[in-house]
């Protein structure tokens, strides 16, 4: 990203000022699109707050269950929901992102992709399941 | 890259951070709605996650969850925060984040190993 800067002597390192607007701090709340994303954003919050739970129950295995007391149930809950949000968007993302090509002229369609990403996802969550009960 | 005071800098650590960003985003995408909802079933007793923690494909599982996605969270946590204002604090949101997650990650490393 970075321009060639101009008029920059010889030898002197290049440093250009950008000018930046200034955006008030409630700018996410202006337009639902915006809020989408901090929302998209803010589901790393209760996830990362599982996250950690579960390492300190590992840490303390085989002691009492942390996730089970009312803290770790709400944490649960919460990251459950923004785990599924925060999956739903990236499956969705990633599909829009990636370009597989078979061939010089066949680009796998996007809904393939798509239905790929959900399939693994849900492979992997039955046999995660499988695994752990 | 614009920096928080409108300077041209290199890309520094940035795209080792983005890396991590995505790559925890995938593990966090495939993972952490089955483990949460495990939770909420029971799934997670401390007799059964040790009993899942014992093998190595529980190992392999919790390894990738409880390192990747704590880089994923940092960096989202991070750029929220800059985006609500706080550019001018890049360098100590980053040290703070990233540092948090690379702390989480190696104590979830020598905790999974030890099991």
């Amino acid at each position: 990203m970075s321009a060639p800067a101009i008029g920059a002597g010889s030898g002197s390192r290049a440093r250009t000022k950008t000018y930046r607007k200034p955006v008030p701090a409630n700018w996410w709340l202006q337009r639902w699109p915006y809020l989408r994303f901090m929302l998209r954003e803010a589901t790393s919050i209760p996830i990362a707050a599982f996250l950690v739970l579960l390492l300190l129950q590992v840490a303390r295995l085989p002691g009492a269950g942390l996730l089970r007391s009312p803290l770790g149930i709400a944490v649960s809950v919460l990251a459950l929901v923004a785990g599924i949000f925060h999956s739903i968007t990236w499956h969705i993302l990633s599909a829009q992102i990636f370009v597989f090509r078979l061939s010089e002229d066949y680009e796998v369609p996007r809904p393939v992709l798509m239905a790929v990403n959900f399939g693994a996802w849900l492979v992997v969550s039955a046999i995660v399941w499988g695994l752990a009960w | 890259m614009v920096g928080s005071k409108g300077e041209m800098r290199g890309p520094g650590l940035e795209p080792l951070f983005w890396g991590l960003f995505s790559a925890g985003g995938v593990v966090a995408s495939f993972l952490v709605p089955v483990f949460a909802a495990l939770a909420l079933a029971g799934g997670l007793e401390p007799g059964r996650l040790r009993a899942f923690a014992a093998g190595w494909p529980g190992k392999l599982l919790l390894l990738a969850l409880l390192t990747l996605p704590f880089f994923h969270c940092a960096h989202r946590v991070k750029h929220v925060l800059m985006d609500l204002g706080l550019h001018g604090a890049h360098a100590v949101l980053g040290i703070v984040c990233y540092g948090g997650a690379t702390v989480a990650s190696i104590a979830a490393v020598v905790v999974i190993l030890r099991i």
